[in-house]
Protein backbone atom coordinates (compact mmCIF):
# COMPACT_ATOMS: atom_id res chain seq x y z
CA UNK A 1 0.00 0.00 0.00
CA UNK A 2 1.50 3.33 -0.99
CA UNK A 3 -0.74 5.54 1.11
CA UNK A 4 -1.83 4.87 4.66
CA UNK A 5 -5.55 4.12 4.88
CA UNK A 6 -7.14 7.16 6.42
CA UNK A 7 -10.72 7.73 7.38
CA UNK A 8 -11.83 10.25 4.82
CA UNK A 9 -13.76 12.73 6.91
CA UNK A 10 -15.05 14.74 3.98
CA UNK A 11 -17.45 11.97 2.87
CA UNK A 12 -20.48 10.65 4.72
CA UNK A 13 -20.93 6.88 5.04
CA UNK A 14 -23.72 7.05 2.49
CA UNK A 15 -21.48 8.83 0.01
CA UNK A 16 -18.71 6.31 0.62
CA UNK A 17 -21.09 3.39 0.08
CA UNK A 18 -22.00 4.86 -3.32
CA UNK A 19 -18.37 5.62 -4.14
CA UNK A 20 -17.69 1.99 -3.29
CA UNK A 21 -20.31 0.79 -5.77
CA UNK A 22 -18.84 3.07 -8.42
CA UNK A 23 -15.44 1.35 -8.05
CA UNK A 24 -16.67 -1.70 -9.94
CA UNK A 25 -16.02 -1.57 -13.66
CA UNK A 26 -16.10 -4.03 -16.51
CA UNK A 27 -12.31 -4.23 -16.27
CA UNK A 28 -12.44 -4.73 -12.51
CA UNK A 29 -15.71 -6.53 -11.74
CA UNK A 30 -14.48 -8.04 -8.47
CA UNK A 31 -12.66 -6.39 -5.57
CA UNK A 32 -11.51 -7.60 -2.17
CA UNK A 33 -11.70 -5.65 1.07
CA UNK A 34 -8.16 -4.28 1.01
CA UNK A 35 -8.52 -3.11 -2.58
CA UNK A 36 -11.73 -1.31 -1.63
CA UNK A 37 -10.19 0.31 1.47
CA UNK A 38 -7.18 1.32 -0.58
CA UNK A 39 -9.09 2.86 -3.48
CA UNK A 40 -11.48 4.80 -1.26
CA UNK A 41 -8.73 5.71 1.22
CA UNK A 42 -10.79 4.52 4.15
CA UNK A 43 -9.96 2.28 7.09
CA UNK A 44 -10.31 -1.46 6.65
CA UNK A 45 -12.98 -1.60 9.36
CA UNK A 46 -14.99 1.14 7.61
CA UNK A 47 -14.78 -0.75 4.32
CA UNK A 48 -15.98 -3.84 6.14
CA UNK A 49 -19.04 -2.06 7.55
CA UNK A 50 -19.85 -0.56 4.15
CA UNK A 51 -19.60 -3.88 2.28
CA UNK A 52 -21.73 -5.56 4.95
CA UNK A 53 -24.40 -2.93 4.52
CA UNK A 54 -24.28 -3.27 0.73
CA UNK A 55 -24.52 -7.07 1.02
CA UNK A 56 -27.49 -6.67 3.33
CA UNK A 57 -29.19 -4.34 0.83
CA UNK A 58 -28.73 -6.87 -1.97
CA UNK A 59 -26.50 -4.63 -4.09
CA UNK A 60 -23.29 -6.63 -3.66
CA UNK A 61 -22.61 -10.34 -3.44
CA UNK A 62 -19.60 -11.95 -1.83
CA UNK A 63 -17.76 -14.78 -3.48
CA UNK A 64 -17.29 -17.26 -0.62
CA UNK A 65 -13.93 -18.77 -1.59
CA UNK A 66 -11.92 -15.84 -2.88
CA UNK A 67 -13.72 -13.43 -0.52
CA UNK A 68 -14.19 -10.88 -3.29
CA UNK A 69 -17.19 -8.64 -3.79
CA UNK A 70 -19.08 -7.94 -6.99
CA UNK A 71 -22.32 -6.14 -7.93
CA UNK A 72 -25.38 -8.37 -7.48
CA UNK A 73 -27.37 -9.32 -10.53
CA UNK A 74 -30.50 -7.79 -8.99
CA UNK A 75 -28.92 -4.53 -10.23
CA UNK A 76 -29.84 -5.67 -13.75
CA UNK A 77 -33.43 -4.66 -13.10
CA UNK A 78 -32.33 -1.14 -12.14
CA UNK A 79 -30.27 -0.91 -15.33
CA UNK A 80 -33.34 -1.89 -17.31
CA UNK A 81 -35.53 0.68 -15.56
CA UNK A 82 -32.91 3.32 -16.35
CA UNK A 83 -32.85 2.40 -20.05
CA UNK A 84 -36.62 2.25 -20.34
CA UNK A 85 -37.05 5.83 -19.34
CA UNK A 86 -34.79 6.88 -22.19
CA UNK A 87 -37.45 7.39 -24.75
CA UNK A 88 -34.71 7.25 -27.34
CA UNK A 89 -34.88 3.48 -27.18
CA UNK A 90 -37.94 2.43 -29.13
CA UNK A 91 -37.06 4.71 -32.03
CA UNK A 92 -33.31 4.49 -32.04
CA UNK A 93 -32.75 0.75 -31.82
CA UNK A 94 -34.18 0.05 -35.29
CA UNK A 95 -32.00 2.87 -36.64
CA UNK A 96 -28.97 1.38 -34.89
CA UNK A 97 -29.79 -2.03 -36.35
CA UNK A 98 -30.02 -0.54 -39.81
CA UNK A 99 -26.65 1.18 -39.31
CA UNK A 100 -25.01 -2.10 -38.32
CA UNK A 101 -26.58 -3.84 -41.28
CA UNK A 102 -25.31 -1.21 -43.73
CA UNK A 103 -21.83 -0.76 -42.24
CA UNK A 104 -21.30 -4.26 -40.95
CA UNK A 105 -19.82 -2.79 -37.75
CA UNK A 106 -20.91 -2.68 -34.12
CA UNK A 107 -23.03 0.40 -33.45
CA UNK A 108 -23.58 2.24 -30.15
CA UNK A 109 -25.56 5.09 -28.66
CA UNK A 110 -23.69 6.78 -25.84
CA UNK A 111 -24.11 9.55 -23.30
CA UNK A 112 -21.64 11.40 -21.04
CA UNK A 113 -21.03 10.75 -17.37
CA UNK A 114 -18.43 13.24 -16.12
CA UNK A 115 -15.25 12.47 -18.05
CA UNK A 116 -16.53 9.09 -19.21
CA UNK A 117 -18.70 8.09 -22.11
CA UNK A 118 -21.24 5.35 -21.38
CA UNK A 119 -22.89 3.05 -23.92
CA UNK A 120 -26.66 3.02 -23.64
CA UNK A 121 -27.41 0.65 -26.47
CA UNK A 122 -25.35 -1.58 -28.66
CA UNK A 123 -26.03 -3.61 -31.78
CA UNK A 124 -23.36 -6.19 -32.57
CA UNK A 125 -21.54 -6.32 -35.86
CA UNK A 126 -22.18 -9.16 -38.24
CA UNK A 127 -18.46 -9.85 -38.54
CA UNK A 128 -17.00 -12.72 -36.59
CA UNK A 129 -14.42 -10.43 -34.96
CA UNK A 130 -16.37 -8.80 -32.17
CA UNK A 131 -15.21 -5.96 -30.03
CA UNK A 132 -16.15 -6.45 -26.42
CA UNK A 133 -18.63 -3.82 -25.42
CA UNK A 134 -21.76 -3.77 -23.31
CA UNK A 135 -24.55 -1.44 -22.40
CA UNK A 136 -23.23 0.37 -19.34
CA UNK A 137 -19.60 0.11 -20.41
CA UNK A 138 -17.59 3.24 -19.64
CA UNK A 139 -14.72 4.59 -21.69
CA UNK A 140 -12.70 7.79 -21.32
CA UNK A 141 -14.35 10.67 -23.13
CA UNK A 142 -11.22 12.23 -24.59
CA UNK A 143 -10.02 9.33 -26.73
CA UNK A 144 -13.28 7.92 -28.10
CA UNK A 145 -15.18 9.30 -31.06
CA UNK A 146 -18.45 8.74 -29.18
CA UNK A 147 -17.20 10.89 -26.29
CA UNK A 148 -15.61 13.59 -28.43
CA UNK A 149 -18.75 13.92 -30.57
CA UNK A 150 -20.79 14.84 -27.48
CA UNK A 151 -18.16 16.84 -25.60
CA UNK A 152 -17.44 19.07 -28.61
CA UNK A 153 -20.89 20.60 -28.23
CA UNK A 154 -20.84 21.12 -24.45
CA UNK A 155 -20.12 24.44 -22.71
CA UNK A 156 -16.44 25.40 -22.34
CA UNK A 157 -16.41 24.73 -18.61
CA UNK A 158 -17.30 21.06 -19.23
CA UNK A 159 -14.54 20.74 -21.80
CA UNK A 160 -12.13 22.39 -19.35
CA UNK A 161 -13.24 19.98 -16.60
CA UNK A 162 -12.32 17.01 -18.80
CA UNK A 163 -8.94 18.58 -19.63
CA UNK A 164 -8.29 19.29 -15.95
CA UNK A 165 -8.88 15.65 -15.05
CA UNK A 166 -6.00 14.87 -17.40
CA UNK A 167 -5.82 13.60 -20.97
CA UNK A 168 -4.34 10.23 -20.20
CA UNK A 169 -2.49 8.43 -23.01
CA UNK A 170 -4.00 5.06 -23.91
CA UNK A 171 -2.05 4.57 -27.14
CA UNK A 172 0.62 6.52 -28.97
CA UNK A 173 -2.22 8.18 -30.90
CA UNK A 174 -4.21 9.48 -27.91
CA UNK A 175 -4.43 13.28 -27.93
CA UNK A 176 -2.77 14.41 -24.69
CA UNK A 177 -2.13 18.10 -25.40
CA UNK A 178 -4.96 20.40 -24.24
CA UNK A 179 -4.45 22.74 -27.20
CA UNK A 180 -4.58 19.96 -29.73
CA UNK A 181 -7.62 18.52 -27.95
CA UNK A 182 -9.48 21.86 -28.16
CA UNK A 183 -8.60 22.08 -31.86
CA UNK A 184 -9.88 18.55 -32.45
CA UNK A 185 -13.20 19.42 -30.80
CA UNK A 186 -13.50 22.58 -32.91
CA UNK A 187 -12.88 20.50 -35.99
CA UNK A 188 -15.61 18.05 -34.91
CA UNK A 189 -18.09 20.94 -34.61
CA UNK A 190 -17.07 22.12 -38.07
CA UNK A 191 -17.37 18.68 -39.70
CA UNK A 192 -20.29 17.36 -37.66
CA UNK A 193 -18.58 14.06 -36.86
CA UNK A 194 -15.65 12.58 -34.94
CA UNK A 195 -13.18 9.90 -35.93
CA UNK A 196 -11.00 8.16 -33.37
CA UNK A 197 -8.21 6.35 -35.11
CA UNK A 198 -6.61 4.01 -32.57
CA UNK A 199 -6.81 6.67 -29.83
CA UNK A 200 -8.15 4.20 -27.24
CA UNK A 201 -7.13 0.77 -28.52
CA UNK A 202 -4.54 -0.26 -31.07
CA UNK A 203 -6.18 -1.50 -34.22
CA UNK A 204 -9.62 -0.03 -33.49
CA UNK A 205 -11.19 2.88 -35.32
CA UNK A 206 -14.51 4.47 -34.47
CA UNK A 207 -16.71 7.10 -36.09
CA UNK A 208 -19.37 9.11 -34.22
CA UNK A 209 -21.91 11.84 -34.86
CA UNK A 210 -23.93 13.94 -32.38
CA UNK A 211 -27.58 13.32 -31.49
CA UNK A 212 -29.61 16.46 -30.80
CA UNK A 213 -32.60 16.79 -28.56
CA UNK A 214 -34.35 20.15 -28.21
CA UNK A 215 -31.40 21.88 -29.85
CA UNK A 216 -28.80 20.41 -27.52
CA UNK A 217 -26.36 17.54 -28.13
CA UNK A 218 -27.31 14.89 -25.57
CA UNK A 219 -25.85 11.69 -27.00
CA UNK A 220 -23.91 10.27 -29.92
CA UNK A 221 -24.24 7.40 -32.33
CA UNK A 222 -21.07 5.60 -33.31
CA UNK A 223 -19.65 2.57 -35.05
CA UNK A 224 -16.42 0.84 -34.14
CA UNK A 225 -14.39 -1.85 -35.81
CA UNK A 226 -10.90 -3.02 -36.66
CA UNK A 227 -8.86 -0.28 -38.37
CA UNK A 228 -8.02 -2.72 -41.15
CA UNK A 229 -11.69 -2.91 -42.05
CA UNK A 230 -12.39 0.83 -41.74
CA UNK A 231 -9.91 1.91 -44.41
CA UNK A 232 -9.51 5.52 -45.54
CA UNK A 233 -11.47 4.87 -48.66
CA UNK A 234 -14.35 3.18 -46.89
CA UNK A 235 -14.34 5.73 -44.07
CA UNK A 236 -16.06 8.37 -46.21
CA UNK A 237 -19.01 6.10 -46.87
CA UNK A 238 -19.18 5.06 -43.22
CA UNK A 239 -19.08 8.68 -41.99
CA UNK A 240 -22.05 9.47 -44.22
CA UNK A 241 -24.02 6.50 -42.86
CA UNK A 242 -23.25 7.44 -39.24
CA UNK A 243 -24.33 11.05 -39.84
CA UNK A 244 -27.57 9.92 -41.46
CA UNK A 245 -28.32 7.65 -38.50
CA UNK A 246 -27.61 10.51 -36.06
CA UNK A 247 -29.95 12.84 -37.93
CA UNK A 248 -32.69 10.21 -38.00
CA UNK A 249 -32.37 9.59 -34.26
CA UNK A 250 -32.32 13.33 -33.54
CA UNK A 251 -35.49 13.79 -35.60
CA UNK A 252 -37.24 10.91 -33.86
CA UNK A 253 -36.34 12.13 -30.35
CA UNK A 254 -37.56 15.61 -31.19
CA UNK A 255 -40.80 14.09 -32.34
CA UNK A 256 -41.12 12.12 -29.11
CA UNK A 257 -40.46 15.16 -26.97
CA UNK A 258 -42.86 17.35 -28.92
CA UNK B 1 -24.54 -11.80 8.16
CA UNK B 2 -23.29 -9.57 10.97
CA UNK B 3 -26.26 -7.33 11.57
CA UNK B 4 -24.51 -5.30 14.24
CA UNK B 5 -22.14 -3.90 11.63
CA UNK B 6 -24.82 -2.60 9.27
CA UNK B 7 -24.94 1.15 8.90
CA UNK B 8 -28.53 2.20 9.36
CA UNK B 9 -28.34 5.51 7.47
CA UNK B 10 -26.62 3.86 4.51
CA UNK B 11 -29.14 1.08 4.54
CA UNK B 12 -31.95 3.68 4.44
CA UNK B 13 -30.26 5.44 1.56
CA UNK B 14 -29.91 2.22 -0.42
CA UNK B 15 -33.54 1.38 0.22
CA UNK B 16 -34.39 4.51 -1.73
CA UNK B 17 -32.89 2.85 -4.81
CA UNK B 18 -35.07 -0.21 -4.35
CA UNK B 19 -38.21 1.95 -4.54
CA UNK B 20 -37.74 2.55 -8.25
CA UNK B 21 -39.59 -0.01 -10.38
CA UNK B 22 -40.88 -0.42 -13.90
CA UNK B 23 -44.33 0.43 -12.60
CA UNK B 24 -43.16 3.52 -10.73
CA UNK B 25 -39.91 4.87 -12.16
CA UNK B 26 -40.11 8.41 -10.70
CA UNK B 27 -40.40 9.41 -7.04
CA UNK B 28 -40.69 12.68 -5.16
CA UNK B 29 -38.94 13.25 -1.82
CA UNK B 30 -42.20 13.27 0.16
CA UNK B 31 -43.32 10.01 -1.45
CA UNK B 32 -39.97 8.38 -0.64
CA UNK B 33 -40.13 9.61 2.95
CA UNK B 34 -43.63 8.18 3.34
CA UNK B 35 -42.80 4.86 1.70
CA UNK B 36 -39.73 4.34 3.91
CA UNK B 37 -41.14 5.97 7.07
CA UNK B 38 -38.26 8.43 7.22
CA UNK B 39 -38.02 12.18 7.82
CA UNK B 40 -38.25 14.34 4.75
CA UNK B 41 -35.02 16.09 5.71
CA UNK B 42 -33.22 12.74 6.05
CA UNK B 43 -34.46 11.63 2.64
CA UNK B 44 -33.43 14.95 1.08
CA UNK B 45 -29.91 14.52 2.38
CA UNK B 46 -29.68 10.90 1.15
CA UNK B 47 -31.12 11.83 -2.24
CA UNK B 48 -28.54 14.59 -2.61
CA UNK B 49 -25.75 12.06 -2.14
CA UNK B 50 -27.38 9.60 -4.55
CA UNK B 51 -27.51 12.40 -7.14
CA UNK B 52 -23.86 13.36 -6.55
CA UNK B 53 -22.72 9.80 -7.29
CA UNK B 54 -24.98 9.40 -10.33
CA UNK B 55 -27.44 6.90 -8.84
CA UNK B 56 -30.39 9.29 -9.11
CA UNK B 57 -31.14 12.12 -11.49
CA UNK B 58 -33.55 14.96 -11.06
CA UNK B 59 -36.47 15.09 -13.47
CA UNK B 60 -38.58 18.18 -12.84
CA UNK B 61 -39.45 18.10 -9.16
CA UNK B 62 -39.02 14.31 -8.94
CA UNK B 63 -36.18 11.82 -9.22
CA UNK B 64 -35.37 8.84 -11.41
CA UNK B 65 -32.55 6.30 -11.52
CA UNK B 66 -29.24 7.66 -12.82
CA UNK B 67 -26.50 6.50 -15.15
CA UNK B 68 -24.47 4.78 -12.38
CA UNK B 69 -27.04 1.98 -12.15
CA UNK B 70 -26.57 1.30 -15.87
CA UNK B 71 -22.80 1.17 -15.44
CA UNK B 72 -23.16 -1.30 -12.60
CA UNK B 73 -25.58 -3.44 -14.54
CA UNK B 74 -23.04 -3.43 -17.39
CA UNK B 75 -20.48 -4.84 -14.96
CA UNK B 76 -22.92 -7.61 -14.07
CA UNK B 77 -23.80 -8.53 -17.64
CA UNK B 78 -20.23 -8.63 -18.84
CA UNK B 79 -19.02 -10.44 -15.77
CA UNK B 80 -21.52 -13.17 -16.29
CA UNK B 81 -20.08 -14.83 -19.32
CA UNK B 82 -23.12 -16.99 -19.43
CA UNK B 83 -25.18 -14.01 -20.43
CA UNK B 84 -23.27 -13.85 -23.70
CA UNK B 85 -23.06 -17.55 -24.30
CA UNK B 86 -26.68 -18.26 -23.56
CA UNK B 87 -28.27 -15.76 -25.92
CA UNK B 88 -28.29 -17.77 -29.15
CA UNK B 89 -29.31 -21.01 -27.51
CA UNK B 90 -32.16 -19.29 -25.73
CA UNK B 91 -33.44 -17.86 -28.99
CA UNK B 92 -33.40 -21.21 -30.74
CA UNK B 93 -35.11 -22.83 -27.76
CA UNK B 94 -37.91 -20.26 -27.96
CA UNK B 95 -38.26 -20.81 -31.69
CA UNK B 96 -38.71 -24.54 -31.14
CA UNK B 97 -41.03 -24.68 -28.15
CA UNK B 98 -42.76 -21.34 -28.77
CA UNK B 99 -42.79 -20.41 -25.11
CA UNK B 100 -40.82 -17.83 -23.13
CA UNK B 101 -37.34 -18.89 -22.00
CA UNK B 102 -35.11 -17.62 -19.17
CA UNK B 103 -31.64 -18.01 -17.78
CA UNK B 104 -31.56 -17.64 -14.03
CA UNK B 105 -28.94 -17.67 -11.29
CA UNK B 106 -29.24 -18.18 -7.55
CA UNK B 107 -28.57 -15.32 -5.18
CA UNK B 108 -29.25 -16.12 -1.56
CA UNK B 109 -32.76 -17.57 -1.36
CA UNK B 110 -33.95 -16.09 -4.64
CA UNK B 111 -33.36 -16.61 -8.29
CA UNK B 112 -32.65 -13.70 -10.59
CA UNK B 113 -33.47 -13.79 -14.28
CA UNK B 114 -30.40 -12.78 -16.25
CA UNK B 115 -31.89 -13.12 -19.63
CA UNK B 116 -35.31 -13.57 -21.09
CA UNK B 117 -36.47 -14.33 -24.62
CA UNK B 118 -40.17 -13.95 -25.21
CA UNK B 119 -42.27 -16.06 -27.51
CA UNK B 120 -44.73 -14.67 -30.02
CA UNK B 121 -47.70 -16.38 -28.44
CA UNK B 122 -50.19 -14.43 -26.34
CA UNK B 123 -50.26 -14.54 -22.52
CA UNK B 124 -47.30 -12.63 -21.24
CA UNK B 125 -46.08 -13.85 -17.92
CA UNK B 126 -44.87 -11.67 -15.13
CA UNK B 127 -41.12 -11.79 -15.43
CA UNK B 128 -38.42 -9.43 -16.54
CA UNK B 129 -34.65 -9.35 -16.54
CA UNK B 130 -33.41 -8.79 -13.02
CA UNK B 131 -36.63 -9.94 -11.37
CA UNK B 132 -36.28 -12.00 -8.21
CA UNK B 133 -38.47 -14.97 -7.36
CA UNK B 134 -38.25 -17.31 -4.39
CA UNK B 135 -36.00 -20.21 -5.37
CA UNK B 136 -38.25 -22.86 -3.89
CA UNK B 137 -41.32 -21.92 -5.98
CA UNK B 138 -39.71 -22.04 -9.42
CA UNK B 139 -38.36 -24.81 -11.61
CA UNK B 140 -35.12 -22.83 -12.18
CA UNK B 141 -34.68 -22.27 -8.48
CA UNK B 142 -35.24 -25.91 -7.64
CA UNK B 143 -32.79 -27.07 -10.31
CA UNK B 144 -30.20 -24.66 -8.93
CA UNK B 145 -30.83 -25.81 -5.35
CA UNK B 146 -30.74 -29.48 -6.28
CA UNK B 147 -27.08 -29.17 -7.24
CA UNK B 148 -25.89 -26.92 -4.41
CA UNK B 149 -24.00 -28.17 -1.37
CA UNK B 150 -26.21 -29.02 1.61
CA UNK B 151 -25.33 -25.87 3.54
CA UNK B 152 -26.72 -23.68 0.75
CA UNK B 153 -30.03 -25.55 0.75
CA UNK B 154 -30.17 -25.43 4.54
CA UNK B 155 -29.62 -21.67 4.59
CA UNK B 156 -32.39 -21.18 2.03
CA UNK B 157 -34.96 -23.27 3.86
CA UNK B 158 -34.14 -22.00 7.34
CA UNK B 159 -36.16 -18.84 6.71
CA UNK B 160 -39.22 -20.85 5.81
CA UNK B 161 -40.69 -21.82 2.43
CA UNK B 162 -42.96 -19.13 0.97
CA UNK B 163 -46.31 -20.00 -0.58
CA UNK B 164 -46.60 -18.26 -3.95
CA UNK B 165 -48.95 -20.45 -5.97
CA UNK B 166 -51.50 -23.16 -5.06
CA UNK B 167 -48.88 -25.93 -5.36
CA UNK B 168 -45.90 -24.26 -3.68
CA UNK B 169 -43.94 -26.71 -1.58
CA UNK B 170 -43.97 -25.44 1.97
CA UNK B 171 -42.78 -28.59 3.71
CA UNK B 172 -39.01 -28.96 4.08
CA UNK B 173 -38.98 -32.75 3.81
CA UNK B 174 -41.10 -32.61 0.69
CA UNK B 175 -38.66 -30.11 -0.82
CA UNK B 176 -35.67 -32.36 -0.03
CA UNK B 177 -37.44 -35.29 -1.73
CA UNK B 178 -38.20 -33.09 -4.70
CA UNK B 179 -34.58 -31.99 -5.03
CA UNK B 180 -33.47 -35.63 -4.94
CA UNK B 181 -35.84 -36.48 -7.78
CA UNK B 182 -34.56 -33.48 -9.77
CA UNK B 183 -30.96 -34.72 -9.36
CA UNK B 184 -31.99 -38.16 -10.62
CA UNK B 185 -33.95 -36.80 -13.59
CA UNK B 186 -31.70 -33.88 -14.50
CA UNK B 187 -34.62 -31.47 -14.86
CA UNK B 188 -37.44 -29.90 -12.89
CA UNK B 189 -41.11 -29.32 -13.69
CA UNK B 190 -43.20 -26.85 -11.69
CA UNK B 191 -46.97 -26.79 -12.09
CA UNK B 192 -48.82 -23.92 -10.40
CA UNK B 193 -46.07 -23.44 -7.84
CA UNK B 194 -45.27 -19.79 -8.47
CA UNK B 195 -48.57 -18.69 -10.03
CA UNK B 196 -51.79 -20.45 -10.74
CA UNK B 197 -52.12 -21.85 -14.29
CA UNK B 198 -48.40 -21.54 -14.95
CA UNK B 199 -46.02 -24.34 -15.89
CA UNK B 200 -42.25 -24.07 -15.99
CA UNK B 201 -39.58 -26.60 -16.88
CA UNK B 202 -35.89 -26.08 -16.09
CA UNK B 203 -32.54 -27.79 -16.62
CA UNK B 204 -29.09 -27.13 -15.16
CA UNK B 205 -26.27 -25.17 -16.82
CA UNK B 206 -22.75 -26.20 -15.80
CA UNK B 207 -19.47 -24.37 -16.17
CA UNK B 208 -16.11 -25.90 -17.10
CA UNK B 209 -15.67 -27.24 -13.56
CA UNK B 210 -18.95 -29.12 -13.67
CA UNK B 211 -20.62 -26.85 -11.11
CA UNK B 212 -24.24 -25.93 -11.78
CA UNK B 213 -24.08 -22.15 -12.07
CA UNK B 214 -27.37 -21.31 -13.76
CA UNK B 215 -30.64 -22.78 -14.94
CA UNK B 216 -32.35 -22.54 -18.31
CA UNK B 217 -36.12 -22.70 -18.23
CA UNK B 218 -39.25 -22.31 -20.29
CA UNK B 219 -42.48 -21.04 -18.88
CA UNK B 220 -46.02 -20.81 -20.20
CA UNK B 221 -49.70 -21.11 -19.36
CA UNK B 222 -50.85 -24.59 -18.36
CA UNK B 223 -53.60 -24.65 -21.00
CA UNK B 224 -50.91 -24.56 -23.68
CA UNK B 225 -48.14 -26.42 -21.90
CA UNK B 226 -50.06 -29.58 -21.09
CA UNK B 227 -48.81 -32.90 -19.87
CA UNK B 228 -48.66 -34.93 -23.10
CA UNK B 229 -46.15 -32.34 -24.38
CA UNK B 230 -43.89 -32.50 -21.31
CA UNK B 231 -41.45 -35.10 -22.71
CA UNK B 232 -40.85 -32.91 -25.75
CA UNK B 233 -40.33 -29.77 -23.65
CA UNK B 234 -38.00 -31.59 -21.28
CA UNK B 235 -35.92 -32.88 -24.16
CA UNK B 236 -35.49 -29.40 -25.62
CA UNK B 237 -34.78 -27.64 -22.32
CA UNK B 238 -32.23 -30.26 -21.25
CA UNK B 239 -30.59 -29.98 -24.67
CA UNK B 240 -30.40 -26.19 -24.33
CA UNK B 241 -28.83 -26.58 -20.88
CA UNK B 242 -26.19 -28.94 -22.28
CA UNK B 243 -25.58 -26.64 -25.21
CA UNK B 244 -24.88 -23.61 -22.99
CA UNK B 245 -22.78 -25.75 -20.64
CA UNK B 246 -20.58 -26.84 -23.54
CA UNK B 247 -20.10 -23.23 -24.58
CA UNK B 248 -18.91 -22.52 -21.05
CA UNK B 249 -16.32 -25.26 -21.37
CA UNK B 250 -18.16 -28.14 -19.71
CA UNK B 251 -17.34 -31.57 -21.06
CA UNK B 252 -19.96 -34.23 -20.47
CA UNK B 253 -18.14 -37.48 -19.78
Amino acid sequence: MRYPAINNESYSSMRNALRLLNLFTIEEPELNLSEIADKLQIAHSTAHRLTNTLLHSGLLVKEPIMKTYRPASSILSMGNIFLKRYRLSQYSIPILEELTKKTGETAHISILKDNKVVYLYKVDSLHPVHLLSHAGRQNPVHCTSSGQAILAYQPDREIQAVIEKGLEAYTAKTITSPNEFIKTLANIRYQGYAVSNEELHHGVTSIAAPIYSRGRVVASVSIAGPTTRISQLKAEVLIKLVKVAATKISDSTNEVIK
Amino acid sequence: MEFQSILKSVSNGLNILHLFTNEKPTWGVTEMANALSLNKSTVSRLVKELVLEGFLEKNGSKYQLGISVLCLSGVVTSHLEIYREAKLTLHSLVNKVEETAHIAVLEDASITYLHKVECNQPVQLLSYIGKNNPATCTSSGKVLLAYQPDWVVTSVVKNGLPKCGPNSITDQNQLMKDLEIIRQNGYSICINELHDEVVSIAAPVRDYSGDVIAAVSIVGPSHRMNEPLFPYYVKEVVKAGKDISEKLGYIDL
